[in-house]
């Protein structure tokens, strides 16, 4: 991260925006939390957590050069709930993390006019289960079973979005628009987290 | 860049794209938006936006001489903006507004409930405020958003969809004590979870609802605690005084455009994957100010 902000800096002379958006699942959600090995938990927490981290403390001194600039991270529905249908024990912990350093950036760099949010997507179209290591056959069940349901548009219970949905919520709040907003994250989940709440109350009452 | 090169260039990009590239130029074009409280405050910058890109909008609003100068303003700068009195408290003013824009532009895609006031209640602790004081904050914070959207439901289902937006606060999820909030904080936090549960009531037709809160914001809300001239000048500098400072200040102060900017976001198509949210708009205010008062107690 360091190399790459220095050369950059250099060519470009000054930087606006970081988006810290690297994620991964890991072999971590192939397993309940307390079967998940040292190195697994250290490569996601590595990855989705420190990453985030790397990014906006490389990136701050140069957009503060260039005067101020916005700052995003992309969390996770998990960044605020426990989403138990899935091995998602340590993405949860990053990503809980990812909130919560994101804020506490926002607190830091309030005075010199970076703004720092984060963007918490849910269902959405991506290839972030290849770094599961899954059997090929099964990601494509989960990447057919994706697609299925995106195809589904706002009817499905948990809608799965174009990627390019969520990226609009980064470009919000990158974007002069949101001058006002730091600290804070937007839910780009089509009302999904809801739904399944509301489904699995529908079960139990 | 002056109007003539403007036009010029104008007529360069259509003769480039074809004349039907306007239609895509700006965020809102061809959306009609009915917006309460619109005559003043946030609700004004929010028309304001909204027209500018491209929305005809329809100022409800029970101020009927700022109504008729917002109204005019706009369409001075080219913009549509009709002013129709609206008392939000009125289930028959809601309904006929809502009416009043599908019978002139023959759809209603946006509905902002914007409309609020602190009223006499917050001037008082909550044991104090009287009855009636209760009874209009509410009837105007929460039961003026409920009748927004209750209304305006209907119609932007029978448009095939579109977005609702309310006006929260930093009190909707937050104690910001010693002020007289009491009746404004319990509005406020009803207003938040009356969005966020119409939106799972419209999810499947295509009806998006969200939830602005702004923190700090130089507008006229503090006319309706019914204060004294000098205190409301007093009240009125402080908080002007505190947006020259910007960012520096502990509990930075907006400009209502800043906040109205997050209308725009979730009304527009560009939040299509947004909905039952909120959005604070407080420039890192809450937290400011919260860490101001951890130094003071924990030291720094």
């Amino acid at each position: 991260m360091k190399h790459t902000f220095s050369s950059r800096g250099a060519r470009y002379f000054y930087e606006d925006i970081m988006v810290a958006n690297a994620g991964i699942v890991g072999t971590a959600s192939t397993k309940t939390t307390e079967n998940v090995e040292e190195d697994e938990w250290d490569h996601i927490i590595d990855v989705n957590l420190s990453g985030v981290w790397h990014a906006f403390k490389y990136a701050a001194p140069a957009i503060r050069r260039a005067g101020g600039g916005a700052m995003t991270s992309t969390g996770s529905l998990s960044s605020r709930h426990t989403i138990a249908a899935w091995n998602l024990g340590a993405y949860t912990a990053s990503k809980h993390g990812v909130l919560g350093l994101t804020a506490y950036f926002a607190s830091e760099l309030e005075s010199d006019n970076i703004r720092v949010n984060c963007v918490c997507p849910g269902g959405m179209a991506t290839n972030i289960y290849e770094s599961a290591d899954w059997p090929p056959e099964q990601l494509e069940v989960f990447l057919k079973g994706m697609a299925a349901t995106k195809a589904q548009g706002r009817h499905a219970i948990y809608p799965v979005c174009d990627p390019r949905e969520v990226a609009m919520a980064h470009l919000f709040l990158c974007s002069g628009e949101a001058s006002f907003i730091t600290g804070q994250s937007i839910d780009a989940d089509g009302g999904g987290f809801v739904r399944v709440f509301a489904a699995g109350a529908k079960m139990t009452f | 860049m002056d109007k003539s090169s403007n036009a010029h260039q104008n007529a360069a990009e259509k003769a480039k794209t074809g004349a039907t590239a306007k239609k895509a130029m700006f965020r809102l074009d061809n959306k009609v938006a009915i917006v309460t409280g619109g005559a003043s405050g946030l609700g004004r910058a929010v028309v304001e936006l909204f027209t500018e890109q491209g929305a005809r909008a329809i100022i409800a609003d029970i101020n009927d001489a700022r109504g008729a100068e917002v109204s005019e303003a706009v369409n001075a700068l080219g913009g549509k903006a009709l002013f129709i009195h609206t008392d939000v408290t009125q289930a028959d003013d809601m309904r006929a507004v809502v009416q009043y824009a599908e019978q002139t532009y023959g759809r209603l895609d946006i509905m902002v409930a914007n409309a609020g006031i602190v009223g006499t209640a917050s001037t008082k602790i909550l044991e104090n405020v009287e009855e009636e004081e209760w009874g209009h904050i509410i009837d105007v914070n929460l039961n003026g958003v409920w009748r927004a959207f209750k209304y305006a439901a209907p119609a932007i289902r029978r448009a095939g969809g579109g977005a609702m937006t309310s006006t929260g606060s930093l009190s909707s999820r937050h104690i910001v004590s010693e002020n007289f909030l009491g009746a404004y904080t319990a509005s406020k936090f009803g207003a938040l979870g009356l969005t966020a549960y119409f939106a799972s009531e419209l999810f499947g037709d295509d009806i998006r609802v969200n939830c602005v809160n702004p923190g700090g914001m130089l507008t006229n809300i503090y006319e309706s605690a019914g204060w004294s001239p000098e205190q409301y000048a007093a009240w009125k500098k402080g908080l002007e005084d505190t947006l020259e400072q910007g960012n520096k200040a502990v509990f930075p102060v907006a400009d209502p455009r800043e906040v109205a900017m997050a209308h725009l976001f979730l009304c527009s198509d560009e939040a299509s994957f947004i909905t039952g949210q909120s959005i604070d708009a407080d420039g890192g205010g809450f937290v400011k100010m919260f860490s101001a008062g951890a130094r003071s107690v924990f030291g720094s």
